[in-house]
């Protein structure tokens, strides 16, 4: 493995944790509890877009817009069916509800479609060299896909009514009820781009790799940390937390650590690896310390 | 050697292990408010201490008390970690915590066969009396540390760490003795899993087992032992009688095994929507002056 190809799959990692972080990191602050289900809406985002291109036919990236959008609508109906009922009943009764729902919307996909591995329809091809790695098309679409989203994201927060709103809302959701804000209307665009995101970060990972309806529970703690790292609430924070997990997966693992225990005075045979199977455990022990030792983040304030 | 259990042998004696895998979970999040996604992990160590420790020369007797322990001392490992974070974020360290520990039980393939797991080849003699007075007693104890000032101050921790702080009771003291407590049983649970199935593995470590048990507290009642019983029968119930679904419906076993845990997920979800305390929810006690007399 290269420096550029470790990086080029750093970035890809980056796109899928972040846009997935992005949304959860946005509900948590504003719905103000952990919902556990965040991140198994990857897998059904990545289920639509499947039924979207292989079942009905549709071209690949139409599919994604289609179940993108219905994913919004999709977490709309969890909060009108769900959460809607659990507003004021403080942050551990609704995480539980999630963590039932979670359980109820990734088996559901298992029992529907079955524990195979499944694929999008388009032709592979080998990658493009750029830069010393290989680049596919998937990648490049995931990098611009999840740029423009998070960009079009921003937009939406700091040129929109209902940004202005939906981070007044984050803030102090009092005052912004007070302040004549509709925090239902909030609560449910929240609902909307969340869910839609963890959608389309599923599209990403099934587009890269495989739909398998495994990938949902993997993902609960690695996102979960690159919200902490950035602390809750914060979008750059989760942007930057998404970099961060996303390397350090990546280079964890392929990073050959001989030298370094060599410096420290250790014996090494030349070539120490973190076994591949340990790569979850980077963002579990990750989680672990900063949760041990700095609960809020890196981030200094909230930059909603 | 053991001959081969019946199929209702084998029913009655896993619902126990999970029974007493739910009062060491109910002790946590019912009666102190400590959201322990990890629970499982408890299982997994009391097993594999079981596993290694047969295998090693330890007479079998000695290793429930032994596997007991060993998850006594991961109990308070993980009150260690609480601190006062919150619910939220302390069910999240817990799930990574014990993750960590599955991972470490499938990669060390020196410590208990990897992924491939341990098997146990000694018989517990007496198995089954032993298991069913372990639930009876830990159903005693549970009801016991309900009524005694033990309970009283870890269910005023539950609603929060400073008035019990303001008191002068040292809530981390009690928090550490909660999960030690938990830990015993848990790992006392673990052992006899590792009995019973003479085999433990990593798998029996998935967090989703872990959610199976919440499922159990939370539809049966938290804070209330006889609910925590009640809940672990009827999911236990439900997944296993679901199991003849097959002969009532054209349905097969893989789309089966996923719909129960929909099921599970389902139960879950709608309890806390609109019966949060469960079936049997926790007693009110009344204390003081009013109580003169009676208790409610």
């Amino acid at each position: 493995m290269n420096f550029a190809e470790i990086a080029l799959s750093s970035l890809i990692s980056a796109a899928e944790l972040g846009i997935i972080a992005v949304g959860l990191t946005m509900t948590f602050s504003i719905l103000r509890f952990a919902n556990f289900a965040h991140a198994p809406m990857a897998v059904v985002g990545a289920y639509f877009a499947y039924i979207f291109n292989v079942t009905m036919g549709l071209p690949l990236l139409a599919s994604f817009v289609f179940a993108t959008f219905a994913m919004g609508v999709f977490g709309v109906a969890v909060e009108l069916g769900i959460f809607r009922f659990l507003r004021n009943t403080g942050d551990l009764t609704p995480m539980i509800a999630s963590l039932g729902l979670a359980l109820a919307i990734q088996y559901s996909v298992q029992a529907i479609w079955g524990p195979q591995f499944l694929r999008y329809n388009y032709p592979l091809e080998p990658g493009i060299p750029l830069l010393g790695a290989h680049i596919t098309v998937p990648e490049i679409g995931i990098i611009v896909i999840a740029a423009g989203a998070l960009i079009g994201f921003q937009l939406l927060l700091h040129f929109t009514t209902l940004g202005k709103a939906m981070r007044a809302t984050a803030t102090n959701p009092e005052l912004a009820a007070a302040s004549a804000i509709d925090t239902g209307h909030v609560i449910r665009a929240v609902w909307f781009i969340g869910t839609a995101f963890a959608g389309l970060g599923g599209m990403f990972i099934a587009w890269d790799t495989q739909l398998d309806p495994f990938f949902g529970f993997a993902l609960i703690l690695p996102v979960f940390c690159v919200v902490l790292i950035g602390g809750v609430g914060s979008f750059y924070g989760a942007v930057i937390g998404a970099l961060l997990v996303g390397i350090a997966e990546n280079v964890g693992v392929d990073f050959n650590w001989a030298p370094l225990l060599g410096w420290l005075g250790l014996p090494n045979g030349g070539e120490v690896n973190v076994p591949a199977a340990y790569k979850p455990a980077v963002a579990y022990l990750a989680v672990v310390v900063l949760l041990l030792l700095r609960p809020s983040g890196l981030a200094r304030r909230e930059l909603v | 050697m053991q001959q081969l259990l019946s199929f209702a042998d084998y029913l009655a004696l896993s619902t126990a292990i999970f029974a007493l895998l739910s009062f060491s979970l109910d002790l946590q999040i019912g009666w102190c408010g400590l959201a322990n996604f990890g629970q499982i992990a408890f299982l997994l160590i009391g097993g594999y201490t079981t596993a290694i420790a047969t295998k090693d020369g330890l007479p079998p007797w000695l290793a429930p008390p032994v596997s007991a322990l060993a998850g006594g001392l991961f109990g308070i490992v993980l009150s260690l970690t609480v601190r006062n974070m919150s619910a939220t974020y302390w069910g999240m360290l817990s799930l990574a915590l014990a993750e960590l520990v599955r991972l470490f039980f499938l990669n060390e393939q020196w410590v208990g066969g990897g992924a491939g797991g341990s098997s146990v080849l000694i018989h517990l003699p007496y198995f089954g009396p032993l298991v069913g007075i372990s639930v009876a007693l830990v159903y005693v104890l549970m009801r016991g540390i309900g009524r005694s000032p033990f309970g009283r101050v870890i269910r005023l921790i539950r609603e929060g760490d400073r008035l019990p702080m303001a008191l002068g009771k040292p809530v981390f003291v009690f928090k550490l003795e909660t999960m030690l407590i938990g830990g015993l049983i848990g790992g006392l649970a673990g052992s006899y899993y590792a009995f019973l199935n003479r085999y433990i593995s990593p798998a029996d470590g998935l967090p989703i087992e872990t959610f199976v048990l919440w499922a159990m507290v939370i539809l049966g009642g938290r804070g209330n032992p006889a609910g925590v019983v009640l809940g672990t029968v009827v999911v236990q119930a439900l997944y296993v009688g679901t199991e003849y679904a097959t002969t009532l419906i054209q349905i097969r076993p893989e789309v089966l095994f996923a719909l129960r845990l929909v099921l599970i997920g389902a139960i879950i979800t709608l309890v806390m929507v609109f019966r949060p305390a469960g079936l049997l929810p926790e007693r009110r006690r009344v204390y003081g002056a009013a109580a003169e007399g009676r208790t409610a």
